[in-house]
C-alpha cells in the first residue's frame, strides 16, 4: 500500500479494507518502519528534519501539529528547490487551495502528503518508501510556510549510518522574540535590516508580510514565510540596549512600489504625501492612511489570492473629480486590476471608480 | 510644612494601611530596600506580572484612576484596581505618554511620531493609531531617541529629541557620520536631532530650542515652565537640568546645523568659546560621578503637601545608579538655579520616568536594560509614599544669599552643630565646556565658611562664602545632627551658581 492510503480510503468509505490490507501488509512483512514527526509550537519547523529509511519499505508516519496554526506535510521527489516550487504551485492554487489540502496536482511529484492538520491534530499515514535510494524533500505548503518547515527523507540500505536531525533550539529565534501573526495581523513598527526608519512591518496570517514606510507611503518591500525576530529592538538580555533593525524571517519579494504609486490629477503633477496613521480590523488586515496633496486614501494591503504577491486595494473620496494614477511595476510580475486603463506603468482610474479600486500584483510559481 | 487636613477616620485607615504596607515591605522586598531613604517615606514594589517585559519609557494617569505604562518595547499597559491589561502594541519605543485629565484621550511619543492612540470600538485597546506629527528627521542609528512629553494649557505637546551617536568608532559606520562639531562623539544625521520641539494643536512642527545632547527627560510645572535634563558627554561636562526656552541654545552645537542663523556656516569654523557665549548655562549640574550618570524625567512635587517637606521640588531618577534624587530651584536675576540633593538610593533598576498620582503617590518607571544599572531588576515600577506625619532629616533647600549660602533644614537642627565650621566640608569647582567626553572636577578648591548663622530657630544656617559664578558648591555637613539627635539622611549638597543675588533673601 502507497501514498495518501490513510487519507483517500477515508475519504472514499473505504476504511475497513484499508485496514484489512495494511493489517495483511504488516503480516506479510512483519517489518514497518515508525515515524514521529511533529510541527514546533510558534517556529514555523518541524521537530525533525532528517529522517532515513529502507528502500521498499512500509513507513508508519504520525504527523503531530503542535502549533497554534494549520500545517501540512508533503514528501516530494525532485531537483533541489523543488519543496519550494510545490509550495508556490499550492499558493497559486487560489480560494479552492483549502478544500484540496493545498496538495497541488502535480504528477509524479509528490509521493504522499497529509491532510491540513488543525492545531492539535494528528494524522497516521502508511506509505510504501520508495525503491531507490535518495534524498526525498518534505515541505508545509500553507502559504508561505515552506521556507522554514522543510526537512529530507532520505532512502538509504543503512539507515542507521544517517543522523535524525532533531534541530537544536536556536537561541536567537528564542519564541520571545520571535512574532507570529497566527489569528490575526500583527503591525510591529521597529528599524528593520534594510528597511526604512519609519517602517511599519505588518505580518498576515499564512506568512505574508510587508514593510511600509510611514515616510514616503509606498510598500518597501513584502517577504515569505515567518515574520520578525524583534530580539534587536527589546534587546535579548540586560545587556543588549536593543532599538536595533528587526530581523525578517522569510525571503523577500519586490513589492512593485520602487515610486510613491499615487498620483491626482496627472502622472507627471507631483505628490505632497503625508502619512496619517493606520486603523486595525481585528482578524482582517489593517489600514494605512495618508494623504496625497490633501486628499485621503486609504489603503488596505492583503495577500494575492493568485499567486505570491500582495493585493492593494483603495478607497477615496468620491467627491474628487480628478482621475487617479497609480504606478505599478509590471516587470516580471503579473498584476490585475479592479478598474482603470494602462498608460504604460500607470493605470488611470477615473474619477467614477476611485471610492474603491484595487491592484493585484503576484509572481506565478 | 503643609500637612493636607484629612478626618480622624482617614487618619485611622492611613496609619493602618500604612502599617500593613511597613510589614509587607519588610519580609517580600527585603534585599530590594535602599540603603539611603529618608525617615517617613516608603517605598513599595509593584509585582509586574511573569511575561510582561516593562522597560517603563512613560507613567500617566487616567481620569478613571488607571495607570498607563508605555515601554521601550513599544507597548502600552493598563493597570487598574492590579488587573494589568495591554491597551496598545507594535509601537515604536514608547518614551512617554499624555492623558487628557479630562476627555482621557491618549497621546504617546514614539520614536517616529507623536500619535493619538484612540479606542474606537471602546473594547479596552487601541484600534486607530493617527499620526499627529512626525517632521523630525530618523535614521536607524539607536541613538535618536524621542523623549516627551508635556503639554501645556493651550494644547501645545513639548518634547526633546536625542542626538545621533555619529561618531565611526563607536556607531561602527560611517553612514552617520556627519554633523559632528569639532570632534565630538554625537551629531545631526538627520534634521531636529538635538532640538526641543512644540506641536500645536493643529499637528505642526515648531522646532523649540537647540543644543541638546541626550535629552532623556522633559518636566513642566504649574507656571508651564519646561525644564529637560541632559547626560554627561561631549560638550556636557556632567550631566544638566535646564530650563527650556523658545531660541535657547543648551550648549550641544551639532544642533545649529538645524538653526536657520546657522545656514550655510560651518560649524567647525566657529570656535569653542564662541559656543561658549551663545549658549544658556544649565540651572543645575547633577554631579556625574558622585550622584549621578544618565538622569530621566524631572517631575515637579505638586501635591499640596502630600509629599512631605518638598513641595513644588524637582523629583528626578537617574538610569544608571537607579537613585532618586531631588532638586530645590530659585530664581535670581531672572533665571533658575539651584540645589540638588540625593534621597533615595539605591531603588531597584535604573529610573527613567516618575509621574505623581492624585494622592501624591510618586511613580517610579525603571529601565536598566543596555547601560547594567544598579538594582537586581531589569525593568520594574516602584511607588514611594510619604506616611503624612514624619519628618524627614534633610536639607529643605541650599539658597543663595548675597553674601554666601543659606542651607535649611526639614525641622530645628542641633545648635552647636550647626555653630561649629568642623560641620561643614565645602569644596567648590567647575565643569569644562568642550567637545571632549565629559570634565574633571576642575580648579577643585576647598572653602572655609568666614561666618556662620544661626537662623528660622535652628532651621537654618548661613555661611558666608566667596561666590563665584560658574561653579558648582558642594556641602557636605559632617556629623550634623537634628536637635532630637538623628542624622541627616542625606548629608551632601550641591549648588549650581551662575548669578549672583542683589538683593538679599527675605
Amino acid at each position: 500500500m502507497i501514498m495518501e492510503l490513510s487519507y483517500h480510503f477515508k475519504k472514499n468509505g473505504l476504511l475497513l479494507l484499508a485496514s484489512m490490507m495494511m493489517a495483511l501488509s504488516t503480516w506479510a512483512q512483519a517489518a514497518e518502519t515508525a515515524i514521529r514527526l511533529a510541527t514546533q509550537p510558534g517556529k514555523l519547523r518541524y521537530d525533525v528534519e532528517t529522517f532515513a529509511v529502507k528502500p521498499g519499505v512500509d513507513v508508519v508516519l504520525t504527523f503531530v501539529n503542535n502549533d497554534e496554526m494549520q500545517h501540512n506535510l508533503l514528501i516530494v521527489r525532485g531537483e533541489e528547490g523543488i519543496t519550494l516550487k510545490v509550495a508556490q504551485k499550492a499558493w497559486a492554487m487560489g480560494p479552492g487551495a483549502a478544500d484540496k489540502q493545498f496538495v497541488p496536482d502535480m504528477d509524479g511529484v509528490v509521493l504522499v502528503h497529509s491532510r491540513v492538520l488543525n492545531p492539535g491534530q494528528q494524522q497516521t499515514i502508511h506509505f510504501k518508501a520508495p525503491d531507490q535510494t535518495g534524498i526525498y524533500p518534505y515541505v508545509c505548503t500553507l502559504p508561505g510556510h515552506a521556507f522554514s518547515m522543510k526537512g529530507n527523507m532520505v532512502v538509504t540500505d543503512d539507515p542507521d549510518s544517517v543522523k535524525i536531525d532533531k534541530p537544536e533550539e536556536d537561541e536567537t529565534l528564542g519564541n520571545n522574540f520571535v512574532l507570529h501573526p497566527h489569528h490575526k495581523p500583527i503591525v510591529k513598527r521597529a528599524f528593520v535590516q534594510d528597511g526604512p526608519p519609519r517602517a511599519i512591518n505588518v505580518g498576515i496570517p499564512g506568512g505574508i508580510n510587508y514593510c511600509f514606510d510611514a515616510e514616503s507611503c509606498t510598500v518597501a518591500f513584502a517577504w515569505f514565510g515567518p515574520f520578525l525576530d524583534i530580539g534587536p529592538d527589546w534587546g535579548r538580555n540586560a545587556n543588549e540596549r536593543g532599538g536595533r533593525p528587526v530581523r525578517v524571517l522569510g525571503e523577500r519579494f519586490d513589492a512593485g512600489q520602487p515610486v510613491f504609486p499615487v498620483r491626482l490629477g496627472g502622472k507627471n503633477i507631483p505628490s505632497q504625501v503625508r502619512f496619517k496613521g493606520y486603523r486595525l480590523h481585528g482578524m482582517n488586515a489593517p489600514t494605512l492612511e495618508f494623504t496625497v496633496n490633501g486628499a485621503w486614501v486609504k489603503e488596505t494591503i492583503t495577500p494575492s489570492e493568485q499567486g505570491i504577491g500582495l493585493k492593494y486595494a483603495f478607497e477615496m473620496d468620491p467627491g474628487l473629480v480628478t482621475p487617479v494614477y497609480v504606478y505599478v511595476d509590471r516587470n516580471d510580475a503579473e498584476v490585475v486590476v479592479s478598474h482603470g486603463t494602462w498608460e504604460g506603468s500607470w493605470l488611470k482610474i477615473a474619477p467614477e471608480d476611485i471610492a474603491s479600486f484595487s491592484i493585484t500584483r503576484f509572481y506565478q510559481p | 510644612m503643609k500637612i493636607p487636613n484629612l478626618n480622624k477616620t482617614v487618619w485611622t485607615k492611613l496609619i493602618c494601611s500604612l502599617f500593613l504596607a511597613s510589614c509587607w515591605n519588610a519580609f517580600a522586598a527585603e534585599e530590594r530596600s535602599p540603603s539611603n531613604i529618608p525617615a517617613g517615606y516608603i517605598v513599595e514594589t509593584v509585582e509586574i506580572p511573569e511575561g510582561i517585559t516593562l522597560g517603563v519609557g512613560g507613567i500617566a494617569f487616567a481620569p478613571d484612576g488607571a495607570v498607563f505604562l508605555t515601554s521601550r518595547e513599544g507597548q502600552v499597559w493598563r493597570l487598574q484596581n492590579e488587573k494589568w491589561s495591554l491597551f496598545a502594541d507594535g509601537l515604536h519605543e514608547v518614551l512617554g505618554i499624555y492623558i487628557d485629565p479630562v476627555t482621557s484621550e491618549i497621546w504617546v511619543m514614539q520614536r517616529p511620531e507623536l500619535t493619538k492612540l484612540i479606542d474606537e470600538d471602546g473594547d479596552g485597546t487601541a484600534d486607530v493609531f493617527r499620526t499627529i506629527n512626525a517632521e523630525w528627521g530618523l535614521t536607524d542609528n539607536y541613538h535618536e531617541y524621542a523623549f516627551g512629553i508635556v503639554r501645556d494649557s493651550s494644547g501645545n505637546f513639548y518634547g526633546t529629541l536625542n542626538t545621533s551617536l555619529s561618531w565611526v568608532g563607536w556607531a561602527g559606520s560611517s553612514k552617520w557620520d556627519v554633523g559632528r562639531v569639532h570632534d565630538g562623539k554625537m551629531g545631526r544625521a538627520a534634521r531636529y536631532r538635538g532640538w526641543s520641539f512644540q506641536i500645536t494643536p493643529d499637528g505642526r512642527f515648531v522646532p523649540w530650542s537647540s543644543g541638546m545632547r541626550s535629552p532623556a527627560g522633559i518636566g513642566m510645572n504649574k507656571m508651564e515652565e519646561i525644564f529637560y535634563t541632559d547626560n554627561q558627554g561631549d560638550w556636557n561636562g556632567s550631566s544638566t537640568l535646564q530650563h527650556v526656552v523658545k531660541g535657547r541654545f543648551h550648549g550641544h552645537p551639532s544642533s545649529l546645523m538645524d538653526h536657520p542663523d546657522f545656514q550655510g556656516q560651518d560649524l567647525n569654523a566657529i570656535s569653542v568659546e564662541a559656543y561658549r557665549e551663545l549658549r544658556t548655562p544649565p540651572a543645575v549640574f547633577f554631579i556625574h560621578g558622585d550622584l549621578a550618570n544618565s538622569p530621566g524625567e524631572p517631575v515637579f512635587n505638586e501635591t499640596g503637601g502630600q509629599f512631605g517637606p518638598f513641595e513644588d521640588q524637582i523629583f528626578v531618577g537617574d538610569q544608571t545608579r537607579s537613585n532618586l534624587m531631588r532638586i530645590y530651584l530659585e530664581k535670581v536675576q531672572g533665571a533658575y538655579q539651584g540645589a540638588i540633593f540625593n534621597f533615595i538610593d539605591p531603588m531597584q533598576s535604573g529610573i527613567v520616568r516618575n509621574q505623581f498620582d492624585k494622592n501624591g503617590v510618586l511613580y517610579v518607571g525603571q529601565t536598566g536594560r543596555g547601560w547594567r544599572s544598579v538594582g537586581d531588576q531589569i525593568f520594574g515600577l516602584q511607588k514611594v509614599r510619604w506616611d503624612r506625619r514624619t519628618t524627614p532629616v534633610e536639607m529643605q533647600s541650599i539658597r543663595l544669599t548675597t553674601t554666601g549660602f543659606e542651607i535649611r533644614f526639614t525641622q530645628p537642627m542641633d545648635e552647636d552643630l550647626l555653630r561649629d565650621p568642623g560641620s561643614y566640608a565645602i569644596r567648590q569647582w567647575h565643569y569644562l565646556y568642550r567637545p571632549e567626553y565629559g570634565s574633571p572636577k576642575a580648579d577643585l578648591t576647598k572653602l572655609e565658611p568666614s561666618g556662620i548663622q544661626i537662623t528660622h530657630n535652628g532651621m537654618g544656617v548661613r555661611l558666608e562664602l566667596p561666590l563665584v559664578t560658574g561653579k558648582v558648591y558642594e556641602f557636605k555637613l559632617n556629623g550634623m545632627q537634628s536637635a532630637s539627635g538623628s542624622d541627616l539622611t542625606n548629608p551632601i549638597g550641591w549648588y549650581t551658581l551662575n548669578r549672583l543675588r542683589l538683593d538679599d533673601l527675605r
